[in-house]
Order: C-alpha cells, then structure tokens, then sequence
C-alpha cells in the first residue's frame, strides 16, 4: 500500500507538467493580450511594448513555459499582471473558501442523494420511488442560476431566514454557506439519487443479500449493514470525482452569491488573459484532482478488502 | 374663539413639525456606508487606474490639485489652493495648501507634486496614464529615459509648483481631475513598494482599513481631513458580480444605495414608494457602430450613408433599452458641443443610396462584437435591420480579449463598441474618435480643427469647432452610426442623505453623503 501510494505521488509529476504544458500552448493559441486589457483603450505602444517585455510576455512560449516551471518548483507562482497580487497569496486567500463551499455541499447532497437513492430502490415502481424520481429529474435539469436566485428570494428575501450573500466576517458560518451549498450541490444530489438508486436495485439482487435474509436478519441491517457498503464502493468514485470538479467549477454559484472563491477568480483571470494566474490555477487545480483521486483509491480499501494496490 | 385657537394650534404644530424636519436635514456625522462594486478593483495606484473602477476608488483615498465640483463639472481647488496662469496658458503655477498631511502624518510639499508627474513619466513605472499629460514640457525625454523626472514640473518653493506646457492646451485643468494627477508621496511609495498597488497611503478624505480581494474593501473617515472629515466613518463596499443579486442585497436592507439593474428597472422606477430615491442620470458615452474604410465597400460614403439611413435608432433604442436616449451624434446628453443633425432612418433611401454606389444587390459585411449580452443582442438586430437593404452581415462574436484585440489593430471592419467619457468635454469624444487607427478615417480639417479645440481656453469656441467637426463628418460619410446613450438609473435607502450623483466618475470622494440616524 505504501509503494503504492509512493508510486502514485510520483506519476503526479508528469500529470501536472503535461496539463502546464497544455495550458500554456492553448493560452498561446488564443489570440488576445494580457497587457492591452491590463492598460486599457488609451494606453500608448511603446508602454504596451515595455510591459510586455517586463513580463517576458515577448519571450517564445517554451522560454516562458520553462521559466514559469523553474519558478513554480521553487514555490513562487508569480504575481498577477492585472491585480499585481501574489498567485499563491490570493489562492491562499480563495482556495479555503471554495474549500468550505464545496464540502458543504458534497456533505449535503451526499446525505439527500444516497438517502434518496437507497429509499426510491426499497420502493421500486411505487409513488414514493416515482415521486423521488421526478424530483431528482427536476434538479438535474434545473439552472444553477435559476435555482439559486429563488432560493435567494424564497428563504432571503421573503423568510429572511438567511442573509442575501457574501460570507460574512469570513468565518464559518451556517446561516451564509447553506443557500449556496444547496444551490452548489443540488444537480449532483439529484444525480446521486439516480445513480445509488440503480447500484442499490443492482446489490438488492446479489447472493448476499438474499443469504442475509434468509437468516432473518432485520430488513435494515439486510439494507445498511451488508447493501450500503456494496453500494458506497462505485458512489464513493462519483463522489471524489465531484467533490474535485466542485472545487474547481463552483463560478456560477460564487457569482450569484457573491462568494469570493477559486472559481471566480480562475474566470475573471481567462476573461483577463492574466496567465500567471491562469497557469497558478490550473496548477493547483490539477493538484487537487490528482489528490481527490488518490484519497478515493484509498478508501476503496477501508471499504472493500478485496481490493489490494501491491 | 375656539376656531382660532385650533387654528393657530394647526399652525403651531406645522412650524413644530417644520423646524424638526429642518433640524434633521442638517448633515449628521457617524455611521457605516454599506455599497458595493460589481467587480473587484485591479489596482489602487493612482498611477496605474486605467479603469473607472480603479480611478472611482483612488478619489477616496488621494486628492489632486485641483478637482470637480460636487454639485457641478465645474472645475474647482483642491490640493491648490490658487493658481497662475501665464504665457497664453503654457504656464501653470501652483500654489499649494499648507495644512494638508498624508494618513501616515507626512506633510505634503510640492516635492510630492513633482514626483508624482516624475513618477508618471517614468519608464520603470510604466504608467498606462503617459496619454494625459504629454503637453508638459519633457515627457518624451522622460519616457525615453533621457531626463531624470520632467523638465516641465518645477518645485518653486515647499508650496509652489510650476507646470510649464510645450504648447497651450485649453484642458490642462481638467486633466489635472483625472486619477492619474492623484498626488502620492515618494516616501510612502517606496515603503510599500509593489504592494502600494494595495495600500493607499494619500491626503485623501477617507483611509485604507482592509482589502479582501473579490470579497470588500473597507475605508475609515480621514479625521483629519485638509477639507473637513466625511460625515460617515467607515464605508464598506462588498464586491457583488451579480446584479440580481446586489438589488436582493439592496431590499433586504444590507445595501444603503445602488444601481437598479436593467432588468429590473421598470419594477423600481414606477414603483411609487421608491420613486423618490430613484435617480436617474445621463452617462458620459456613446454607444456606436464603426466602418472601417481599409475595407471595401466601406470605403465609399454612400455606402456607409446607406448603412446609417437603414439603422433607425429611435427603433432600436425604444425596443431594446426604453431608458436610452437615441443618438444623432457622438455627444451624449446633458453635455454641451452635441448638433442639431436628424437623426437617419429610411430604408428606401438606403436601398437608392446602395444603388448609386453599384451595391443594388448588397454586399457581405462582417461585423464583431464581444460577448457581452448587450454585444450580442444588438449585433443581431443590426443583422436583421441591415439585411432589409441587402446587405449580408456575418456576426463575429468574441470574447473581449479577442475582440478588443482585432478592433485596436484595425482588423475589424466594422464593430460594435462604446466611448466612455473621460471627462466632460466633446473633445475627449471626438478626438479619441476621429483620431483612431481602427477606422482608417483621417481627414485633415477635421485632424486641424481638433488640434484648435485642445489648444482654445475659449469655452465657446471648443463648442462651436465641436459642433463643426460633427457636420462635416457627415457630409464626409461618418464612419460611425451613433445608436444610444446610456442612463443609469440609482437607488438610496431613505436614510442616505448628500450630494450622491455626479456624471464624472472620479467626482464623487464621498465627503456629502451622510446618514440620518433618526430614518434608519
């Protein structure tokens, strides 16, 4: 297991180099300047020029890709073109708040999305299971956006059970992170509801279960105890996979709640050509995923001994 | 008797009630001033705020030498108390405020006037603000790297500062308001280094609390401000992206003033209970479509004639933006130097004019746009009134990056795109208009009658070359058809009180506002 782990820490090298390196060529291919956006309508030339020679922005794209590698591996991520803010400062700053929101929400759309999930397959095709189903439909197809400014109206403006945006004093709060942690996380709990469902109907007709029952074991032990752990092996997978994309691409939500997250910042960085935080980004973000991945695999193991890495 | 007696009662009770609501309009100190942005600010330099944003906030924390008025696009004094002006306005002599201290107690000198435009000037800042002040003497040999500091600014004394211009130019003043002209000390900024960008160290009337980026940006109350402290405090701006979100932000009390969001506009302005803190103000722009003549058959005035009589611009604005003002020149309303021009909307004299040029038939036209909703949504209807006459138009659309790109290298020929107004004044539109590389449009009496508006200190005189420039770029086949005008329509709690609205961008440093404690 530990080899294993080592094995896997390694081929994290070529994984972040080869997405780099990928960025920076689609960065390069895109046409629009950082310097023009950053200096705007009435900025002079030869200052265009200048900057642009500053920022090394003139050099071929494999100096500045080898330059930018060089820098990184000694923990500098650069400074913003736009903002003159340090990479790493501001990620320090935003990526704890994605963080929180995105964790927020895994945890509640994985509580509604297995319970629902597990509840519609003990009642295949009756109401409860239809009525779950359609339920599930609706959140799946519903606009992030749509859904987030009714949840704005509803429990903010109308109930004033909760506050509009923002995050507060910074500090965790329940009252700031729900509406967005809802909003964030109810397409992947309708998903999650579909999908246990069907892995759940599939573990219903396993030989164990029916050997479970035929000791006479109670229906909820038969479901919790020896169901729910088959059924977690493929749900956790979806799970770590979403919790990596939710931390990576919360914007829409962050944008309607004025969250001042990773997800926003990477979007205005794209929309400004800032590529020192572009590339910044798309660093950490591959870090995370390769991360999540491997925390995934690892508790493949706690939940299924079967599974062996040596 | 007793008529009388309930009478005077009545009239006792009104002047009782009258004085209090006279007592409660004198200006209150104290308290929190809740706005918000809707995106964060890139920097808080004044040598680097190329945008309004960044210019709107600097106002707070710096001042210049002179400034507009509060209530007015009067030009008034600021960090000068008085000035000369000599040699047919080629010189400049300051006379600075003696009380006057940076937030960190520093006095400010003249020294600090010189560096600042040094500063400016100088090729390792690499300002984006050089396009403002290229008329004082040395600019060029400072950019190159020639001259240490500039020539043309010379400290007299500790208070007196000289600018000395290559030539006359008649809004020397107004842009001395401009953010770039914010007066920052030497010290101060080698402190922070490449970190005054986040500190702003000014004279100005509030101080730098705290900058949580894409979060809030907090400011206190200068108590020791040259020009009186503020009446609030403490003001907060959170940043809020959405606009929906920030008008939710706004009702559910958490806001003290904001902008009503287009979509929204009609469901304030008529709603009666809020119409009396509703304002809405004409902006300082025009929003247009450029024809480029490096390409055929834009080249030929009938053409882009034809292009103007088939855009009926009453219709467009009335459809799409029913707070617009319609355009029938580059001038926005409110502001002097715009024309009498009729506004052009005929469809069959497009066609005729089409025909006479040897395009009956049309032609294809590209047209780009930024992605921007607006962008889009009118490239389509200028799609659609243009293919009435013929004329096949292809809808570029790009993100801003891209479209900006092409546009300012000329690339584009024809595009959808808006001028922001500096400052008031028809010369900041129509030279940055007509004096363009985007548009190959370059006519020598219109380039001499520019060159004659930024020289004349005659108010009257600028009008009427405005106004001149405007007619013949007409008959010459404008290169631009003028669609709108923007307005903004804002919102305050009833609690917000002060002088809250000024077209100029970098007006408004927040010293009128106050809060009536007793509405709140």
């Amino acid at each position: 297991m530990f080899q294993y782990i080592i094995r896997r820490l390694l081929l994290i090298i070529p994984v972040l180099l080869g997405v780099l390196f990928l960025t920076f060529v689609l960065m390069y291919m895109i046409p629009g300047d950082p310097v023009v956006t950053m200096l705007g309508q009435h900025a002079d030339d030869d200052i265009i020029e200048r900057i642009r020679a500053e920022l090394n922005l003139d050099e071929p794209w494999y100096i500045q890709f080898f330059n930018y590698i060089k820098r990184t591996l000694r923990g500098d991520l650069g400074r913003s073109y736009i903002s003159n803010v340090e990479v790493t400062e501001a990620l320090k700053q935003k990526l704890p708040n994605t963080f929180k929101l995105a964790s927020a929400a895994i945890i509640i759309s994985t509580i509604m999305g297995v319970l629902i999930g597990i509840i519609s397959a003990i009642f295949k095709n009756t109401w409860i299971d239809h009525a779950a189903m359609t339920f599930a439909l609706f959140f799946i197809s519903t606009p992030i956006f749509w859904f987030g400014m009714v949840l704005i109206y509803i429990f903010s403006m109308t109930l004033g059970w909760t506050p509009v945006s923002g995050m507060g004093d910074g500090s965790f709060s329940i009252k700031h992170i729900i509406l967005p942690a809802i909003t964030l996380g109810s397409r992947f709990a309708a998903f999650l509801a579909r999908y246990t469902r069907s892995v759940m109907l599939e573990v219903i007709k396993e030989d164990y279960i029916r050997t479970a029952r035929s000791k006479g074991l109670r229906e909820t032990t038969v479901i919790f105890k020896h169901g729910l752990r088959n059924v977690m092996i493929p749900v956790v997978t979806v799970i770590g996979m979403n919790f990596a994309s939710l931390l990576n691409g919360s914007v829409l939500t962050e944008t309607i709640f004025a969250w001042p997250g990773f997800g926003r910042y990477i979007v205005t960085a794209i929309k400004k050509r800032d590529f020192q935080v572009i590339a910044g980004c798309v660093w950490v973000g591959a870090l995370i995923f390769v991360f999540i991945n491997l925390m995934v695999d690892i508790i493949y193991v706690t939940l299924d001994p079967r599974i062996k890495y040596d | 008797m007793k008529r009388f007696k309930i009478i005077t009662l009545v009239a006792l009770l009104l002047i009782f009630t009258l004085s209090l609501s006279a007592v409660a309009e004198e200006p209150q100190y104290g308290g929190t001033l809740r706005l918000s942005n809707d995106t964060d600010w890139d920097t808080l330099d004044p040598a680097y705020s190329s945008g309004f944003d960044a210019g709107e906030m600097a106002v707070k924390f710096f001042d210049g030498l002179v400034r507009f008025d509060y209530h007015s696009n009067e030009i008034v004094p600021a960090l000068a108390k008085s000035w000369d002006v000599e040699d047919n306005n080629t010189t400049f002599t300051f006379h600075l405020r003696k009380d006057v201290e940076f937030h960190d107690g520093t006095e400010l000198t003249a020294h600090d006037v010189k560096y600042t435009f040094d500063r400016l000037y100088d090729p390792e800042t690499a300002s984006p603000g050089t396009w403002v002040y290229p008329m004082i003497e040395g600019t060029d040999a400072a950019l190159e790297g020639e001259s240490d500091g500039l020539a043309g600014v010379e400290v007299i004394d500790d208070y007196t500062v000289r600018f000395k211009l290559d030539k006359s130019f008649g809004l020397f003043l107004t842009h001395l308001t401009l953010p770039y002209g914010l007066i920052v000390n030497e010290d101060i900024v080698e402190e922070y280094g490449e970190d005054f960008r986040q500190n702003p160290v000014g004279t100005g009337p509030f101080k730098f609390v705290e900058w949580e980026h894409d979060d809030r940006l907090v400011m206190e109350a200068n108590e020791d401000y040259w020009d009186g402290r503020p009446y609030v405090d403490e003001v907060v701006f959170r940043v809020i992206p959405q606009p929906l979100t920030d008008i939710a932000e706004f009702e559910a009390g958490n806001l003290d003033f904001t902008a009503v969001p287009n979509e929204e506009r009609e469901r304030w302005v008529e709603n009666e209970e809020w119409q009396e803190y509703i304002t809405t103000i004409a902006e300082l722009n025009t929003y247009y479509l450029a024809l480029n003549s490096d390409f055929e058959p834009l080249d030929n005035k009938k053409v882009r004639e034809a292009i103007d009589y088939a855009l009926d611009n009453r219709a467009i604005t009335s459809a799409l933006f029913p707070h617009y003002v319609p355009a029938n020149d580059a001038i926005p309303e409110g502001m002097a130097g715009g024309s009498d021009l009729p506004m052009k909307a005929d469809v069959e004299k497009a066609k005729e004019l089409l025909a006479e040029a040897g395009y009956a038939d049309g032609f294809e036209l590209e047209l780009w746009v930024s992605d921007g909703r607006t962008s889009v949504r009118i490239g389509g209807v200028l799609q659609a009134l243009l293919g009435r006459v013929g004329i096949d138009v292809e809808l570029i659309k790009n993100d801003w990056s891209v479209f900006y790109d092409t546009v300012k290298n000329g690339n584009a020929p024809s595009y959808y795109l808006s001028w922001w107004a500096d400052y008031a004044d028809p010369y900041n539109f129509l030279n940055a208009l007509y004096i363009s590389d985007r548009i190959a449009f370059n006519n020598e009496d219109i380039n001499g009658m520019l060159e004659e508006m930024a020289v004349t200190t005659d108010q009257e005189e600028r009008l009427e070359l405005s106004r001149e420039i405007i007619h013949l770029a007409d008959e010459l086949g404008d290169p631009y058809v003028y669609l709108y005008h923007t307005s903004t329509s804002s919102i305050k709690q009833p609690w917000v009180k002060g002088e809250l609205y000024h077209q100029m961008y970098s007006a408004d440093k927040l010293v009128t506002w106050w809060i009536d404690q007793d509405l709140k």
